[in-house]
């Protein structure tokens, strides 16, 4: 048998279908506004994390005209297409210096429109013998060793394991597809060192590479350096800059500083709009629940002169309260999950930050938080609500509504 | 059992003048008379729907106590005492009293369905509908009502769980003659099945059906000399 505050609450709600949604729409925006804001915030600083990742390195090495020409951090962490070269011997000259502990060299190339992109990509040739960075993130996805004119895709690519692509009209095959980093790099393709310099030199071949007296075999863009113990990066960096000429050695750390800026900036706004939404929502929804219920003073009175103790008129309020807050903030959650999920890559875009949802674990806990507080608001407010016309005395309810 | 007052008063304070304490009733000793309609005549704010509240339970004195039986009402729990009101009183508030999201037939059962009984009254219920000229309307909301209508439908649900005591607080204050007339009657006649009603109205004509009449003029309670109710006059 359902019990006459349940049913009664749920006639009360269902009679007045425009009040009603009101409520649940103010409800729906508690659990959306936490919800969206905590994913926003949290997959920025999980994009951020998983550059810092990817990057892997302590100090990057480019030639020097990658920093005059500014367009290094739009190659390595935007995602647009470039590609600079520098001669191979400087990676032996660097790995002979003091307190260098893992080095290897990267090789960048970008491609012409090919079938898998509706823009050319960015191509990074690495050496997997000496590769710590896109190797240990490319055993997540493929367990095997990349076999020669083997490439493999990031998330973003519309290629699939299999495929075959055409660069420069050379065919490589798709051998693994890499998990979504939120960042840059999803954009990107990753070959190891043979496979790349057959691509550079079919992009000689065809004259479609802008630097035409460069021998593949003989051409890194970059190397990536981790410090050995004893050192610090400070003293490494310092020591390259001074004794290599014509290449430039860089802080990682310093690179994705300004992304960081922005991130801690944007977090920011998205924390306080978040914040200033949910109480303003929370705000309104106390006035109008008490409102809605104000304006029934008279019904609440009448109840208590056939029998209804205060409890009870309490009870019935609060549980009109509950099931708005129910019904609003499971919507929200709902339409947060909605917004959030399949727009990702659109937010990532327009916020032109590395954005990286969170594990389905970690969503379904915010989820389940942004719910909990929502219907806490909610509850609360109609407790309140419900307490005051509870206690009201209700000869002076029925006078007053006269 | 009888409904007595023991030197009952009720002050209030104006809620604009926080300072400023008058009182509604002053000082009254009451007993109701079983088994009567008791008619309270009095203009507005004189302390006459003050003075039914507190006879009621909904409304603590400032000042005296109220006994039905040997039971003092303000000394019961509110649970207890909501739960006297629901089997022993019945009530019909002023003005218009609909549950709106119920129908007239659940605002009728709604005495029995609030402490969860979903099955007694309701052949009681469908004879009240049909005595109150109702019966028709039993699925119709409050909002569709007329205002004697909803008045009736009011009575009803006072009535169904057979109470001992009615109050009804100007039940006929927005009425035409013709429902004025009805109602009235009605009243009398569950009098006369030996419920004892308590009639408070600004209306005169209603003391033409009274047993007994008071009148309460500045918070003070008078009992009127002369006796209206004659039988014939019905």
């Amino acid at each position: 048998m359902k019990k006459i505050t349940e049913s009664l609450a749920y006639k009360n709600l269902s009679k007045r279908p425009g009040k009603t949604a009101a409520l649940i729409v103010l409800s729906a925006c508690l659990s959306f506004s936490i919800l969206v804001g905590t994913l926003i915030v949290s997959s920025l600083k999980s994009g951020l994390a998983s550059l810092q990742d990817r990057l892997g390195a302590d100090i990057m090495v480019v030639p020097y005209e990658a920093i005059t020409k500014s367009n290094l951090e739009n190659i390595v962490l935007q995602g647009n297409t470039g590609y600079f070269y520098m001669d191979s011997s400087y990676l032996d000259k660097i790995a002979a210096m003091d307190g260098i502990g893992e080095i290897s060299a990267q090789f960048y190339l970008a491609s012409t429109s090919s079938g898998c992109c509706s823009v050319p990509v960015q191509i990074i040739g690495f050496d997997p013998e000496t590769d710590f960075t896109i190797t240990p993130w490319i055993r997540k996805s493929y367990g095997g060793k990349l076999q020669n004119m083997d490439i493999v895709v990031g998330n973003d690519l519309n290629a699939f394991v299999g495929d075959t692509l055409t660069f420069y009209g050379t065919d490589v095959h798709v051998a693994a597809k890499l998990e979504k980093t939120g960042t840059s790099l999803d954009t990107a393709v990753y070959t190891n060192e043979e496979t790349i310099k057959k691509l550079i030199q079919s992009s000689l071949d065809k004259k479609l590479n802008t630097f035409e007296d460069v021998n593949p075999d003989h051409v890194i863009s970059n190397i990536l350096i981790n410090v050995a113990d004893g050192y610090t990066v400070e003293e490494v960096l310092n020591d390259i800059n001074i004794h290599v000429r014509k290449v430039e050695a860089v802080r990682t750390k310093s690179m994705i500083s300004g992304i960081a800026g922005s991130l801690q900036g944007v977090s920011e706004i998205i924390g306080i709009l978040a914040a200033a939404v949910w109480l303003l929502a929370f705000v309104i929804l106390v006035i109008a629940f008490a409102i809605s219920v104000n304006g029934r003073r008279k019904e609440f009175a009448v109840l208590r002169t056939i029998g209804a103790s205060r409890k009870k008129v309490s009870r019935i309020v609060m549980t009109e309260g509950l099931m708005v807050s129910v019904a609003g903030s499971l919507s929200g959650v709902a339409l947060g999950i909605l917004v959030i999920i399949p727009f990702s890559n659109l937010i990532e875009s327009q916020l032109s930050l590395p954005f990286l949802l969170p594990a389905i674990g970690v969503i379904a806990f915010v989820s389940l938080l942004s719910f909990g507080v929502a219907v806490l608001a909610g509850t609360a407010t109609s407790y309140v609500v419900g307490s005051k016309i509870g206690k009201a005395d209700a000869g002076n309810l029925i006078k007053q509504d006269m | 059992m009888t409904l007595r007052a023991e030197n009952i008063s009720r002050q209030f304070t104006r809620e604009t003048k926080n300072t400023n304490i008058f009182t509604a009733v002053h000082s009254v000793d009451f007993a109701l008379r079983e088994g009567a309609l008791t008619v309270i005549t009095g203009r507005s704010g004189s302390g006459k729907s003050t003075f039914m509240n507190m006879l009621s339970g909904l409304l603590v004195p400032t000042e005296g106590k109220i006994y039905f039986g040997e039971e003092e009402l303000y000394a019961l729990s509110d649970e207890k005492l909501s739960k006297l009101r629901n089997e022993h009183f019945g009530f019909v508030p002023q003005g218009q009293s609909g549950i709106s999201s119920l129908t007239v037939w659940e605002n009728v059962l709604l005495p029995y369905t609030l402490f969860g009984d979903n099955q007694s009254g309701k052949e009681y219920a469908e004879k009240l509908l049909s005595l109150m000229d109702i019966a028709d309307l039993k699925n119709v909301y409050p909002t569709e009502l007329s205002g004697g209508e909803l008045r009736r439908m009011s009575i009803a649900r006072a009535l169904i769980r057979r109470p001992q005591i009615v109050f009804a607080d100007e039940p006929t204050g927005d009425l035409d003659d013709e429902n004025t007339a009805i109602v009235l009657k009605l009243f009398k006649q569950i009098a006369k099945e030996g419920v004892s009603v308590l009639l408070v109205t600004h209306e005169n004509e209603a003391k033409m059906y009274a047993d007994v009449a008071y009148r309460m003029s500045g918070g003070v309670l008078q009992q009127e000399k002369e006796v209206y109710n004659t039988e014939q006059k019905y």
